[in-house]
């Protein structure tokens, strides 16, 4: 049964086969579907789809619309892109300036080399300069050396302890906030020498 | 019937042609590969309209398909001139006219076409004798796309259970399952015709 309908399938394909014949145009049509898009002439699908979007068979006011405008799309990215690229450049530089500014400034020396009293230490180049300037007015109430200054750095001395904790947690810093220098913290509070 | 009515045919030029063809060969070479594309169309429309007429039963649908076909050969045929691009787009053809039957079985509104439409468009005398059988006619439109390709490459392309198999991108097993399928739809709708008959 499968042989003998085989058979009558291959021969009714054979006969309609006879009546299927490609015309001209078609053969035209299928020989320039090598050739540019914008050359071929549209498939009767692609001719009414076409026609239901009239804007793109508008002909371009360009004499070559894809390429100019594909072209203008790439100038206007860079243009676009560098403008962006100098603003940052122009934004991020003080900010830069800002950070490294401090740390190439140079401190000048605390009291002059004539005036009697210890001698500051140098300053590492680079380091920053947070350390406490010592004024050369005292604070009222601020204890004095007998014929200078305060010393900038007091050293540390075996009697001085560090704050003991209260029972409330806190250290010791209590009443005597008013004796420390100004700039000075209370842990490097230096004890008046007698 | 006609000579290169047949399916499966190479895609080359016949040999008459062929020894032309090669006496320009420097003039297509200097023209580049159009020519030797619009030869293989040459020797290939009527084949390949054919299929895709029995494909989809509708023959403006199948020029349509058959330009997206050549279009997809033009595209590669660098690569596809060395090998077999008759197969190629007979490959692209049949998977085309598939998506277009499953697309069309979506939309019940598209209207479906037939081999016996062609004699109305030739402007044929529509009371003389269909072209082809009108049971297996009617039969083969009402099969599934997938079951019509299968007939098709079997029985007027002359495949193999392979060659269908990667002409549709589908097991052997489905080739075979398809066929079982479309040849048992056949045979009761054709029996049904003979009892009305």
């Amino acid at each position: 049964m499968d042989d003998e309908l085989g058979a009558a399938l291959r021969d009714h394909f054979g006969r309609a086969a006879d009546d299927i014949q490609p015309d001209a145009a078609l053969l035209r049509r299928l020989r320039e579907t090598a050739s540019p898009s914008r050359d071929r002439a549209p498939s009767p699908r692609r001719a009414l789809s076409l026609l239901r979007h009239p804007t793109a068979t508008a002909p371009s006011p360009h004499p070559s619309g894809r390429g100019v405008r594909r072209r203008a799309w790439w100038a206007g990215a860079g243009v676009a892109a560098a403008v962006v690229l100098i603003a940052l450049v122009f934004v991020l530089r003080p900010g830069v300036e800002e950070k490294t500014r401090p740390a190439n400034r140079v401190v000048p020396p605390a009291s002059t080399p004539t005036q009697p009293g210890p001698v500051p230490k140098p300053i590492p180049p680079g380091k920053p300069t947070s350390t406490p300037k010592p004024s050369l007015h005292p604070t009222p109430g601020a204890p004095t050396g007998a014929d200078g200054p305060p010393s900038a750095r007091p050293t540390r001395t075996p009697s001085m302890r560090p704050p003991t904790a209260q029972p409330g947690g806190r250290p010791s810093t209590g009443s005597s906030a008013p004796d420390i220098p100004h700039g000075m913290t209370p842990s490097s509070h230096p004890r008046p020498t007698p | 019937m006609l000579r290169d009515a047949a399916c499966r045919r190479t895609g080359r030029p016949p040999a008459g042609s062929r020894s032309a063809a090669l006496s320009t060969l420097s003039t297509q070479e200097a023209r580049g590969t159009a020519d030797t594309f619009e030869e293989f169309v040459n020797a290939t429309a009527g084949r390949l309209l054919r299929t895709a007429v029995f494909l989809v039963y509708d023959r403006h649908l199948a020029e349509d398909l058959l330009q997206v076909a050549y279009e997809r050969v033009a595209k590669r045929w660098r690569r596809l001139a060395d090998g077999d691009p008759e197969a190629y787009a007979r490959r692209v053809l049949v998977n085309l006219a598939i998506d277009e039957g499953k697309r069309r079985s979506r939309r019940r509104d598209l209207p479906a076409g037939s081999v016996a439409d062609l004699d109305r468009i030739a402007g044929r005398d529509p009371h003389q004798a269909p072209t082809g059988d009108g049971e297996l006619d009617e039969a083969l439109r009402a099969l599934p796309a997938q079951q019509r390709a299968v007939v098709v490459l079997r029985y007027w392309c002359d495949l193999g259970e392979r060659e269908i198999a990667d002409a549709l991108g589908i097991s052997r097993g489905t080739v075979k399952s398809h066929t079982a399928r479309a040849m048992t739809a056949l045979r009761a709708h054709v029996r049904e015709g003979r009892t009305h008959g």
